[in-house]
């Protein structure tokens, strides 16, 4: 029986692999997630004591966040690439994209680190004030995804050197990763429009 | 293949989908950049971001191709949780595009602030206190800024209620036969017994009980200022 992403390995009530349906519905429940992080920190844009330089306006690097944001975009192109090369049974394709896809999520995490130094620096944390607060949780959890996310995808290439029948050889697990990689940046793209684009709107830095 | 899937797309396919996402950001980044005023610029963001979101689902997460299943879920958890995002903002945001509706400080010693906000001074004078309990300052602390505005008061930005701007003036008027403060201290006792119309009866029960009566009586001078 071919292993395909689109069927499952074993005989299913659905005709669907379960993993995979797990998957979304995991997906599902990270949105409910995420979306109450990011509706606390719009409900709270108004009302935080905001101190001399510590505005929205005054800290969002919108260029370097932008960058960064291009950096995880083309991130899932690789992965999608991955996912592609699995399905082809590529195993020299599927490494070289797995590679890029980690790389690209760890540049993603290093303007992260980057950004959330220079913050503190600037004498923002999470214990400041509200807009501290729900911003480091918030882009602290995203963060946290994307590490998770690189560990696996890592592993995933690891594991092509030494056991690909259990793993990369079977293209619905790159495809799992994949879903959750994806999964990831559309986060983000969410994050980056409404804490930086809409965030700043009208504000000046005060 | 499951017979109600599709084949999947090709590489090409993925590789101008990507083009079109980094071209959709450019051209975020070059309206945010362009000064367009924020009520076109909130929307085209909204609408690009959805767009984004849409193609990266649909495409590279393959909602597309595969079973309708999937779908299901994943939308449901998606609905959810932007109408409970919503719902949220809705009773408790406060949405000044241009005007930041903040107070700026400056930077005190310790990050975390243990007392209640510097005072603004009022229209019509100075704070009144008795003994040294400040009306404002009960205002806020108890939470009623959350849901009450007070021009002019740092922290009344609330409109889940409505705003008491000249209550004192009102409530004088609003219910024959009952006063000012008779209609000020009544409606913190027992909250919607005046209800106002336009406005649900959401006000805490029990929020007469959270105060001494010492703080109650200067909250209540406080409202009686508010012409």
């Amino acid at each position: 029986m071919k292993v395909t992403t689109q069927e499952p390995e074993h005989h299913t009530f659905t005709g669907l692999d379960h993993r995979k349906l797990l998957m979304w519905v995991f997906l599902g429940s990270d949105c409910l997630f995420f979306g109450a992080l990011i509706a606390t920190h719009m409900v709270n844009r108004g009302r935080a004591e905001l101190l001399h330089g510590l505005s929205p306006a005054c800290v969002l690097d919108i260029p370097i966040t932008s960058a960064s944001t291009f950096v995880l975009l083309m991130s899932s192109v690789m992965m999608v690439l991955a996912v592609a090369a699995s399905e082809r049974g590529d195993m020299r394709q599927l490494r070289v994209w797995l590679f890029l896809t980690a790389l690209l999520g760890t540049i993603f995490l290093g303007f992260q680190v980057y950004e959330f130094l220079s913050f503190v620096h600037e004498g923002l944390t999470v214990g400041t004030n509200l807009f501290g607060s729900t911003f480091f949780t918030l882009t602290g959890f995203h963060g946290a995804h994307v590490t998770i996310g690189v560990i696996w995808l890592l592993s995933l290439l690891a594991t092509s050197f030494w056991r690909a029948d259990l793993t990369t050889g079977n293209p619905l697990n790159i495809d799992l990763a994949g879903l959750y990689w994806h999964f990831v940046d559309i986060v983000w793209i969410v994050i980056f429009t409404v804490v930086y684009l809409v965030g700043v709107v009208g504000l000046g830095c005060v | 293949m499951h017979p109600r899937e599709k084949p999947r797309p090709s590489a090409v396919t993925y590789i101008f989908i990507g083009g079109v996402l980094t071209l959709v950001t450019a051209v975020e980044v070059a309206a945010f950049y362009l000064n367009v005023a924020g009520s076109v610029l909130v929307p085209i963001f909204i609408i690009l971001s959805l767009l984004k979101f849409a193609l990266v689902v649909m495409f590279y997460m393959h909602l597309r191709y595969d079973h309708l299943l999937f779908s299901c879920f994943f939308a449901t958890g998606v609905l959810l949780a932007i109408g409970v995002g919503l719902a949220f903002i809705a009773l408790f945001g406060n949405f000044d595009i241009g005007e930041p509706n903040v107070m700026a400080v400056s930077p005190t010693p310790t990050p975390l602030p243990t007392s209640t906000p510097p005072l603004e001074p009022l229209a019509g004078g100075d704070v009144l206190t008795i003994g040294d309990v400040g009306g404002s300052q009960v205002f806020i602390s108890k939470g009623c800024g959350a849901c009450h505005t007070v021009n002019g008061l740092a922290g009344a930005v609330g409109s889940v209620g409505p705003g008491l701007d000249g209550v004192a003036t009102r409530a004088a008027e609003r219910e024959p036969g009952v006063g000012a403060e008779e209609y000020i201290r009544e409606s913190v006792i027992d909250p919607g017994v005046y209800l106002v119309e336009g406005y649900g009866a959401l006000m805490p029960p029990a929020i007469r009980d959270i105060m001494s009566s010492e703080e109650f009586d200067a909250l209540v001078e406080f409202l009686l200022t508010l012409k």
